[in-house]
């Protein structure tokens, strides 16, 4: 699944371009008081002396080499970590702005091993999938249903944890479009590792197109295959999980599992794991612990001629 | 002796000979497990930890190994979080802490010329609870169910409700256990410290790693009892349904994390702190001349102790919290690097005004310096919020948090051990094959965590078993793990190294390095009695300094032994000063200890089983404590 | 000329704090003080967090009894002091007598507990108010039982003679945590009885 990166170093947000540059700064003074360190150790290891080295301790040597130790080990750092506590300040003051304000746009609530996300505005839910819209900020409101998890897309922010009993913010403000990827950023279990998303960031009009066909419920395909792939969702149980809003089968809400309304309109199935390919939606359906070992959906033994219809009724869930 | 002070008659054979029998014990296995002598003790603890050490060292070799190329299955998500959370359980509390507190016990009664610790029965019992709590841990991973939620067991991930076998319940049990090895012996080095130095050695006059080791061992007495508070909080959540950490019910997971990190900030600095010391040993003998600025070591030393308290809050800035609150911690957290950075010159300022040998000790030492710097800094940047809420739980931290734990622990250690080897074995080690081995594992170090730096700001997450191919991530680990195996290499070779000169290397001279503190005065290895006179002292470099000043006290009497009634007996001084107070009568060799912990052993690890185990536990715990401590009839005293 | 000192002349167990058990126990009164510390910061944590504390539903223990109950633990003080002065003044007979009467005061305050907490209308498993409370009582009652034994062993070893006069360490150090025990439930009480009423 290609993404646009996920460094920290190709900030595409305000937010995440002022901590590259704190990053930056740091590194830039860290690496000079390192060399200056090295350097003065190597020096005073190597150098060569002539044998009458100084092994006397007259009290006035001894006071002026520890007046230098306590300018160069305390002073100096002192002076330097005020500055670096000085930019942390700042840029963390720049960070929590635009954290005053409204209410949340959008809810994101971290499951065992995926992504919910609910728009508050219009009641589009989806998985694993967030849309922004660019030039705009997005207040994302976290939450966990299970165990902590923490929201990372190193791109557009630093992490924050979803924690049991407490809800965090974080104001998400894409300055271009991309596809970003996000992981989860506090061990959370056994598929810690592949619970990852996709931001993706769209200009406002296409970001409010998605958000409309999202909102809607299911559309009821005529096809006959369709149909029976419908029947097999209800008789397979499906639908203790997996909510599909709408339509003639409407299950009732259910969020164990991803919300499958608009299913195929998804780029990625397990947490952008694998591409949604019919290839791999078969896959998933059979044994999901194939692509993903350990999430919590069971594998689902069906006759081939059913299989074939359930993925083509997802597929019609666009 | 040089540092004995005024002529002392030398001991004759007769109060040798007494002195060997009375500090000896049997030659049988029941004699062995009865020892009680601090060496005897200590040199299992050592042992042991090294044990451990290869242990976890091989669960990182795997983890590497897995990690080398996305999509491997070496490992399945089971195994692997079991792997990574016994390699960081082993580390800090199978290896690092027990490693730091043996070399304490072994070098502490010889730095200050006493013939023993204080409470040797003790130090015996902690070692045997250290064992059980260590192989009952490794029981639950060697049949496959050991605990997998990380050594900072979060919950909720680490409640019934998402951990609902019995690997947390090991791990809450045995390191509860643990944490009374540790407490035992933390206690032992802070009394031993205060009152059985020799005379004359007054708190100015104590050598940097005794010091270094008493502050470890005062923070262990403050750090480890919240985590033994939160270890019993979630074992009664998990075993008896109490509600500490259910949000449902009233409770709060941050709780734990509180609780958690309010010891384990303290704790990484508990693991530095006895390796400082061990720098400024080595770094007095090969600048050959004395340290400069012992004071400003000594504070820097203590105040570190107390920062640490105070800087938890960093290991929790993405939880959420108020960002008053953040902003002061991260102040506090950056201005810890002060005091390390006093100690730093303060080492360099010793080897510019001396002259230094390059021996492997000292190469080592340089080593810690290249590697400690490059950690410190990388530990002030993630003390900084928004830096730390990017990289947070990423492999930015792995790299940060090795380069400061191996950088500020296992280079100090592997100096102490070139340097303190023909002490304890009375041989010296291979120079070349020390040389060799520094380089390669110096060089295997940094192949295999500086890239996990970059790693991290990538977006590489900590504990992920695996990663997708498209992440890009697969050619900086495949480097990483390469160097891995290069770093094994170089342990390998240390290994090697202390196997073949224990067996064929040159015999060692009482003071092979010209070393300046009392352990150097008495043979390689030394006697079992340690000091067959309790030596005075009247300078911070006892075996650097001429006689004693005109005005000091004679003593007389300091072989100490009373060849009628012969005991063990050591020589107490007052706690600042160290004048002659007392002479403390020490007990000699029982299995008392060994059966006290075997009773609190089935108490706190059959707690996990059936209540019943508690209640006989505790009914044998009773029984071996009386048998310890009994006192004997006033009629049977001769 | 030199003053000389023969180190062999020195004693061979001092008392007090000149004593290595002395700084023992003085350490393991450390270890044990953080715990309750820990414990009683988690109390005000737990209640910070809950919107009530204690939560609707639930009603403190009730102050009376505790209160005398306090009242009594603090009074076992007087026995303990009075035990070790006795014996280091040679009077075995007083000193068990002393020691005696401490122990069946502690032993009453743990009935009284014992009592108090067996009859509350809710447990350590009703809400994380019960499960501290619990706890902090819990471990306390811990402690005075392991004094109860101790100090009983101790009775019987000056009894035997294995205590006496010249060898009573093991007394001061009982006397010693035996204070300490007193000593810590004083804030707990505070916490578990006041607090919630005051606040």
């Amino acid at each position: 699944m290609n993404d646009d990166g996920h460094s920290m170093l190709a900030p595409a947000s305000d937010a995440a371009s002022s901590i590259a540059t704190l990053w930056w700064l740091m590194l830039g003074i860290a690496g000079a008081v390192f060399v200056l360190v090295i350097g003065l150790y190597g020096y005073a290891a190597l150098r060569r002396r002539g044998d009458a080295a100084s092994d006397d301790d007259d009290p006035a040597s001894m006071r002026r080499a520890q007046r230098l130790v306590l300018l160069g080990g305390g002073v100096v750092p002192a002076v330097i970590l005020v500055g670096m506590t000085a930019l942390t300040i700042v840029t963390l003051d720049r960070l929590l702005t635009e954290h005053h304000g409204s209410e949340a746009d959008v809810e994101v609530i971290g499951h065992q091993f995926w992504w919910e996300i609910r728009y508050l505005g219009s009641g589009a839910v989806t998985a694993n999938e967030l849309h922004l819209p660019v030039g705009r900020p997005t207040r994302v409101r976290l939450r966990t249903a299970d165990v902590i998890h923490s929201f990372w897309v190193p791109r557009l922010h630093g992490k924050m944890d979803m924690t049991p009993g407490r809800t965090t913010e974080l104001v998400l403000h894409p300055r271009e479009a991309g596809t970003y990827r996000g992981f989860c950023g506090e061990f959370c279990g056994l598929q810690h590792s592949l619970m990852g998303l996709l931001v993706i960031a769209q200009p406002p009009d296409r970001f409010a197109e998605w958000q409309q066909a999202q909102a809607r419920p299911a559309e009821v395909s005529t096809d006959a295959r369709v149909a029976i792939g419908a029947d097999v969702f209800a008789r397979a149980d499906c639908g203790l999980c997996h909510a599909v809003r709408g339509g003639a089968r409407s299950t009732p809400p259910a969020d164990v599992g991803p919300d499958l309304t608009h299913v195929a309109s998804r780029r990625t199935l397990g947490s952008a794991t694998v591409p949604n390919t019919v290839q791999h939606l078969r896959q998933w359906i059979i044994d999901p612990h194939r692509l993903k070992p350990g999430v919590r959906m069971p594998a689902t033994r069906l006759p081939d001629e059913e299989l074939d219809a359930l993925v083509a009724y997802l597929e019609s869930l666009r | 002796m040089s540092a004995a002070g005024p002529a002392a008659i030398a001991p004759s054979d007769a109060i040798r000979a007494a002195l060997e029998r009375v500090w000896g014990r049997e030659r049988s296995f029941v004699g062995a497990l009865s020892a009680v002598n601090h060496r005897a003790v200590a040199t299992r603890y050592m042992v042991t930890a090294a044990v451990f050490f290869v242990l976890g060292g091989i669960q990182a070799l795997v983890i590497r190994t897995q990690l080398a190329q996305p999509g491997l299955e070496v490992l399945g998500p089971e195994a692997y979080n079991q792997f990574f959370t016994m390699h960081g359980t082993t580390m800090m509390f199978l290896f690092a802490v027990p490693m730091m507190e043996g070399i304490g016990m072994y070098l502490i009664p010889l730095m200050i010329g006493a013939r023993d610790m204080a409470f040797p029965r003790l130090n015996a019992f902690g070692y045997w609870v250290y064992l059980f709590a260590g192989v009952t841990l490794y029981l639950s991973f060697f049949v496959g169910n050991g605990p997998d939620s990380g050594w900072f067991n979060y919950v909720p991930l680490a409640g019934k409700s998402f951990a609902s076998g019995s690997g947390i319940d090991f791990w809450v049990t045995t390191i509860t256990f643990l944490e009374v090895a540790a407490l035992v012996a933390a206690i032992e080095i802070v009394v031993t410290v205060m009152k059985l130095r020799a005379p004359g050695m007054a708190m100015h006059r104590v050598p940097l790693f005794v010091w270094s080791q008493l502050v470890m061992a005062v923070m262990i007495l403050f750090a480890m009892p919240p985590l033994i508070l939160a270890s019993l909080m979630l074992g009664l959540d998990r075993m008896t349904g109490t509600h500490f950490f259910n949000v449902g019910a009233g409770g709060d997971p941050v709780l734990w994390q509180h609780l958690f990190w309010v010891f384990g900030h303290p704790e990484v600095y508990i693991i530095l702190l006895p390796a400082l010391g061990i720098v400024s040993s080595v770094v007095t003998v090969f600048a050959r001349r004395r340290i400069v600025g012992y004071s400003l070591i000594v504070l820097s030393m203590i105040a570190i102790g107390f920062l640490s308290f105070g800087l938890w809050i960093h290991h929790m800035f993405t939880v959420g919290l108020p960002a008053m609150g953040l902003t002061f911690f991260a102040a506090a957290s950056m201005m810890i690097a002060v005091p390390s950075g006093v100690q730093i010159f303060c080492w360099l300022a010793t080897l510019w005004l001396g002259r230094p040998s390059l021996k492997t000790p000292l190469l080592y030492v340089l080593g810690f310096v290249f590697v400690f710097v490059a950690g410190g800094l990388t530990g002030v940047m993630v003390a900084a919020v928004p830096f730390d809420w990017q990289v947070h739980d990423s492999h930015f931290v792995v790299a940060h948090f090795h380069y400061v734990l191996i950088g500020g622990a296992v280079f100090p250690f592997l100096a102490g051990l070139h340097f303190w080897f023909p002490k304890v074995v009375g041989r010296t080690m291979h120079e070349g094959l020390g040389k060799l081995a520094f380089w390669i594992v110096f060089v295997g170090f940094n192949i295999t965590f500086f890239p996990l730096h970059q790693l991290g700001m990538e977006g590489m997450p900590r504990r992920v078993y695996t990663y997708l191919p498209e992440t890009g991530w697969g050619f900086l680990n495949l480097v990483s793990t390469a160097g891995a195996y290069l770093l094994t290499l170089g342990l390998l070779l240390v290994l090697w190294n202390v196997y073949r000169s224990a067996r064929s290397g040159a015999s060692a001279s009482a003071n092979p390095w010209n070393a300046d503190t009392l352990e150097w005065s008495i043979a390689s290895p030394p006697p079992v009695f340690n000091f067959a006179e309790i030596p005075v002292v009247h300078d911070r470099h006892p075996l650097w300094s001429a006689a004693a000043p005109d005005d000091a006290p004679e003593l007389v009497g300091l072989e100490l032994i009373d060849l009628e009634r012969p005991r063990r007996e050591t020589l107490a001084t007052t706690v600042l000063d160290a004048q002659p107070a007392s002479r403390r009568v020490l007990p000699g060799p029982t299995l008392w200890p060994m059966a006290l912990a075997a009773s609190v052993a089935v108490l706190v690890i059959g707690s996990m089983i059936d209540l019943w185990f508690v209640a006989i536990g505790a009914v044998l715990t009773i029984i071996s404590m009386i048998g310890w401590l009994r006192p004997p009839r006033r009629e049977a005293l001769p | 000329m030199n003053h000389v000192l023969d180190v062999r002349t020195l004693p061979s167990s001092p008392g007090g704090r000149m004593s290595a058990e002395w700084w023992g126990i003085a350490g393991l009164i450390v270890i044990e003080g953080m715990v309750f510390i820990a414990l009683v910061v988690s109390y005000f944590h737990l209640g910070q967090r809950n919107p009530s504390w204690p939560p609707p539903g639930i009603e403190a223990p009730h102050v009376p009894l505790a209160t005398l109950n306090t009242l009594l633990l603090i009074a076992s003080a007087a026995p303990i002091w009075l035990a070790a002065r006795t014996l280091s003044r040679g009077s075995e007979r007083a000193a068990k007598l002393a020691l005696a009467s401490g122990i069946v005061l502690l032993a009453v305050f743990l009935g009284i507990k014992l009592y108090e907490y067996l009859t509350l209308p809710w447990g350590p498993r009703t809400h994380a108010y019960g499960s501290v409370v619990f706890a902090m009582s819990g471990l306390h009652m811990v402690h005075v039982f392991a004094v109860l034994v101790k100090s009983s062993v101790v009775l019987v070893y000056i009894h035997q003679r294995r205590i006496d006069p010249e060898r009573r360490a093991a007394l001061d150090a009982n006397a010693l945590y035996w204070y300490f025990v007193i000593a810590v439930w004083l804030p707990l009480y505070g916490a578990i009885y006041w607090a919630p009423r005051l606040f």
